[in-house]
């Protein structure tokens, strides 16, 4: 299961704060909204804009929309919870300190998105080699998915220790591939991007993508090799 | 689809286990509140004194030497060569401002009969007697109480008492 927007939203907002056009512009968009819609475009540029103008409570809203998404892209790149969280934080505290210079080229998703890969990136590279794996639990659906039921062998009782030990190889496995193939893999794998969405954020072409995940899947496999059948 | 694929199938269900990774329960609903106060303190601080910048330089400088451990070798035996040499310096300083104190003290026509080196006690003891009256050049050597001694010894011999005033000028 991929990562889904998150649903919470601010129920109400205090109108007098708000002021500008554009701010009664999104809260009329939210009331119009139902509560689990995903967000518009014309809502993230209206947030975007009041962030811009230091509106704390506007980019509050649009780290929810996407901490989730950026903090598992973190944490799939460098396997730790601790460093995840540190990192994710800092890319959207760089995010709103660099708001000024976003021209709006991109969607805000994906602009942001890059700030924290590069972050992670740079952190990977002083981090070297003294990688320590701090995994997060496996859901309870984990145990439910076909795919993996049938990748577990039946004849062990004890599923969920099957299921750790897969997690940590798997981790292990990620953590061999460099950098911008573990990169792609998380992206495209894991979280389900396109290969067009990939480009952009790692500001590379097509081409460059689909020729990198090949050759990190091959790496993957031959990794992996004693649990694919 | 080419065995390759196939393989590759297998491999894309074994990643979906990582979309079952999940952070600890109630995780994000503090994530935003905590990246807002984060902003929030670091603005506070830029506008109160400027320290986000020292912090930061602080931080950096304190990374680089975490990266680099040759550096903060040769840092360390920067600083302490700094204080030995500073030590030095002013050891011999000291010497040399002493022995121009020494020469201050002394006069002009006795640098002939001067000993080799005094020391400034020296030369306090040499002033004390002409203070009292008597003539420095008169007096044997010897501490300074053996030489009020002397002095009260030799005004007792000459009929003089030695007055010492005790009381205020005005009294009586």
């Amino acid at each position: 299961m991929i990562m889904t927007e998150p649903t919470r939203r601010k129920a109400s907002k205090e109108p007098e704060k708000q002021g500008a056009p554009e701010a009664a512009a999104l809260s009329q968009a939210k009331e119009n909204r139902e509560p689990d819609a995903t967000p518009t475009v014309e809502d993230e540029t209206v947030l975007v804009k009041r962030a811009r103008e230091g509106d704390l409570e506007a980019y509050d809203d649009l780290i929810k929309r996407y901490q989730e998404r950026i903090y598992a892209t973190v944490y799939h790149m460098t396997s730790n919870h601790e460093d995840a969280n540190d990192l994710a934080q800092e890319a959207f505290i760089k995010g709103f300190h660099a708001l000024k210079s976003f021209k709006g080229g991109s969607s805000f998703y994906t602009w942001v998105y890059r700030i924290a890969v590069n972050k992670t990136i740079n952190f990977l590279k002083q981090r070297k080699n003294k990688a320590h794996m701090s995994l997060d639990d496996l859901d309870f659906n984990a145990e439910h998915d076909p795919d993996l039921v049938a990748l577990i062998s039946d004849k062990t009782p004890r599923r969920e220790v099957n299921l750790a030990e897969l997690q940590e190889k798997l981790n292990e496995a990620m953590q061999k591939l460099s950098e911008p193939h573990r990169l792609v893999v998380t992206l495209h794998d894991v979280q389900g991007l396109s290969h067009e969405e990939i480009a952009k954020i790692m500001e590379c072409n097509i081409g460059t993508v689909r020729s990198r995940l090949f050759y990190a899947r091959q790496q993957m496999q031959a990794y992996l090799s004693d649990y694919l059948k | 689809m080419t065995p390759d694929s196939e393989n590759f199938d297998q491999l894309r269900k074994l990643l979906a286990l990582k979309r079952h990774e999940v952070p600890p329960p109630g995780y994000f609903h503090g994530f935003s509140r905590e990246v807002i106060v984060r902003i929030k303190a670091g603005d506070g601080a830029q506008e109160t004194t400027g320290t986000v910048f020292e912090g930061s330089w602080l931080r950096r400088f304190w990374g680089l030497f975490e990266t680099r451990p040759m550096l903060a070798g040769g840092f360390g035996v920067a600083v302490c060569g700094f204080f030995v040499v500073g030590a030095l310096i002013s050891s011999e300083s000291s010497e040399i401002s002493g022995g121009i104190a020494q020469a201050a003290q002394m006069p002009m026509g006795n640098f002939a009969a001067a000993p080799a080196q005094t020391t400034p006690l020296q030369g306090v003891s040499d002033q004390l007697p002409s203070a009292l009256g008597a003539p420095a050049s008169t007096l044997p050597g010897g501490s300074l109480f053996e030489q009020i001694d002397q002095i009260q010894q030799g005004q007792r011999g000459r009929g003089k008492p030695l007055f010492i005033q005790t009381s205020a000028p005005g009294g009586n």
